[in-house]
């Protein structure tokens, strides 16, 4: 059960040329303390790669702040799309699982040198522009005040951030399988976290809930699938085994789900 | 070369179900440590401890407490010899490789200290003489906790010393109508010399060496220290009780026949480690809840890694 009361997706940048990197930020508050947030579902790129990625935890006096911060960089002119970030979890005010998402995210990718390359023109255009954004502006900022203060009014409910049902798929925005999305994060860093993400969406394809151990998952699978049976097993080897026997299981581990997922269609 | 499975099957094979409370003394025997089983008499609490003994061989002893039981019964005493002249030193049951301590609660606190000093220091004093117990060494005991007239409860600084207390249920209809064919007729005679001192030994050196990950031993550590503070408990169990849950994850993964031990390990033997260990205050009694079920809620409050 977590009380999420923000989950933000920024970008650093709003126009960039291809091959420009920049930063897009996944940023979570919960109410909880807790040292990790392994839920988190990071968004999938279309028109961009992923370089990296770093997380930070931010304990604060009210809950703790997560920020997952991704380095991307544009291909090709057009725009660089990132499908919504989002948590599966109980809502504490129903006691039902929900799915909170954030809001997706795009950015320009214009061809020149420099953003104000991309966007010259003459001077009379730009000026006509910097009028009708500080106008827009000015709309924006009326309409967030009275905003703002109706929203005072009213009663604080637990989860301040509305479930968000996860957007439509569209045709240039590929389906996201949180199974290939941590398979993708372990292959690209191999750590114990990583390796406990995907133990996680493993379990969680199971059947099993959260904080749910190998046996429950086993339950929870049945004989539904034997397969996922397997992965489990050698993922509990890749992480708890001993030195000697991780690094040959980790293998195992790849290669099993390599042909896992490759026998299956993307679930979101 | 046996293998504890041998063990185990050939215990299933006398006792009729309880399966749980044969993997327990199997574990318990890995481990290297002492069981306490808790049930109704007539449950084949008794039967399962004799099935252990005479499947590894050994020395086996049983003691049957009472209220006039003796520390010296059950360590040993002098006895003058006539022909030296000298006094000499008689073992008692004490000095065996399995010893049944049944009844365990119907004999005064200075006969369960004498016992329980031996099952912490793997020696007895006699007179002068200070014995090594053999190896392996192991005090199954029984209690029954409903029929507590004349009877000495164990504290808890005591009850500490047993690695697991095992509570021995009512087997199933099925299970019952087995044990009625079976042994309506005949006795039950457990099996014998499956396993060899030797091999119980090997066996403990070898669950010493099963990887205790640092991810479960925190995971062990934080269910111990879960049950200080929690509701309904007055005291929470000792750092014994973490080295019990330690121990015993390898010794189950050993049995499971895994190089490693998992955080299945620790939660499924979490309420045999705790139950003893974990005194609960009077509102319990008040609200009529069960110890039980408030160690299953700790438990289940520490999110497993």
């Amino acid at each position: 059960m977590l009380h999420i009361t923000a989950l933000g997706l920024h970008a650093d940048q709003r126009v960039v040329r291809p091959g420009q990197s920049f930063h897009v930020t996944v940023h979570v508050h919960i109410r909880e303390k807790r040292d990790r947030l392994d839920e988190l579902v990071l968004p999938a790129l279309t028109n961009a790669v992923d370089l990296g990625d770093e997380r930070r935890r931010v304990p604060a006096a009210d809950g703790t702040d997560f920020y997952e911060i991704l380095t991307v960089a544009a291909q090709t002119v057009g725009t660089a799309s990132f499908t919504p970030a989002y948590i599966d979890a109980i809502d504490p005010s129903t006691g039902r699982g929900m799915r909170y998402s954030s809001q997706p995210l795009s950015v320009r990718v214009a061809s020149g040198t420099t953003v104000a390359d991309a966007d010259s023109g003459a001077l009379m255009a730009l000026l006509r522009k910097a009028a009708l954004t500080v106008a827009a502006i000015g709309i924006v900022l009326a309409v967030a005040i009275v905003g703002l203060v109706r929203l005072a009014r009213r009663p604080k409910r637990v989860v301040n951030v509305p479930p968000a049902a996860p957007p439509p798929p569209r045709k240039s925005v590929p389906v996201v399988d949180p199974l290939r999305e941590a398979l993708r994060v372990y292959r690209a860093r191999g750590d114990d976290a990583s390796l406990d993400a995907l133990r996680n969406v493993l379990f969680t394809r199971a059947g099993a809930g959260p904080g749910a151990t190998f046996a429950d998952a086993l339950r929870a699978l049945g004989s539904r699938d034997p397969e996922l049976g397997r992965v489990m097993a050698v993922a509990e080897r890749a992480r708890f085994g001993p030195v000697h026997e991780r690094a040959p299981a980790a293998r195992d581990l790849l290669t099993l789900l390599d042909a896992y997922v490759a026998a299956r269609e993307p679930v979101a | 070369m046996s293998t504890p499975h041998e063990v185990r099957d050939a215990l299933a094979r006398t006792i009729v179900g309880q399966r749980e409370v044969v993997d327990a003394l199997v574990m318990g025997l890995l481990a290297d440590g002492h069981v306490l089983l808790e049930g109704m008499p007539g449950v084949a609490k008794t039967l399962a401890c004799r099935a252990l003994a005479a499947a590894v061989g050994g020395i086996f002893k049983r003691v049957q407490f009472t209220p006039d039981l003796l520390p010296s019964d059950i360590i040993g005493t002098r006895v003058f010899d006539q022909r030296s002249g000298e006094f000499v030193t008689v073992r008692g049951p004490l000095f065996a490789n399995i010893v049944l301590a049944d009844e365990i609660n119907r004999a005064p606190a200075k006969v369960q200290s004498a016992l329980l000093e031996g099952m912490q220091e793997r020696r007895a004093t006699i007179g002068p003489d200070t014995l090594p117990l053999p190896r392996p060494f192991a005090v199954l005991a029984t209690m029954n906790p409903f029929d507590a007239d004349g009877t000495y409860a164990l504290p808890l600084a005591q009850l500490d010393r047993f690695l697991l207390n095992v509570r021995v249920g009512y087997p199933s209809r099925e299970d019952e109508r087995s044990i009625v064919d079976r042994f309506s007729a005949a006795t039950a005679e457990p099996e014998r010399d499956i396993a060899t001192l030797a091999d119980v030994e090997r066996w403990q050196v070898e669950v010493r060496a099963v990887h205790l990950n640092d991810r479960v031993r925190d995971y062990a550590v934080d269910l111990v220290r879960a049950t200080r503070g929690a509701r309904y408990v007055a005291s929470g169990a000792s750092p014994r009780a973490a080295l019990a849950l330690a121990i015993l994850a390898r010794a189950r993964a050993y049995l499971d026949g895994r190089s490693f031990a998992v955080p299945d390990d620790v939660r499924e033997l979490a309420p045999g480690v705790l139950r003893h260990r974990v005194a609960f205050d009077y509102r319990l009694a008040i609200d009529g809840g069960d110890g039980d079920t408030v160690l299953a809620e700790i438990v289940a409050s520490v999110p497993a890694p």
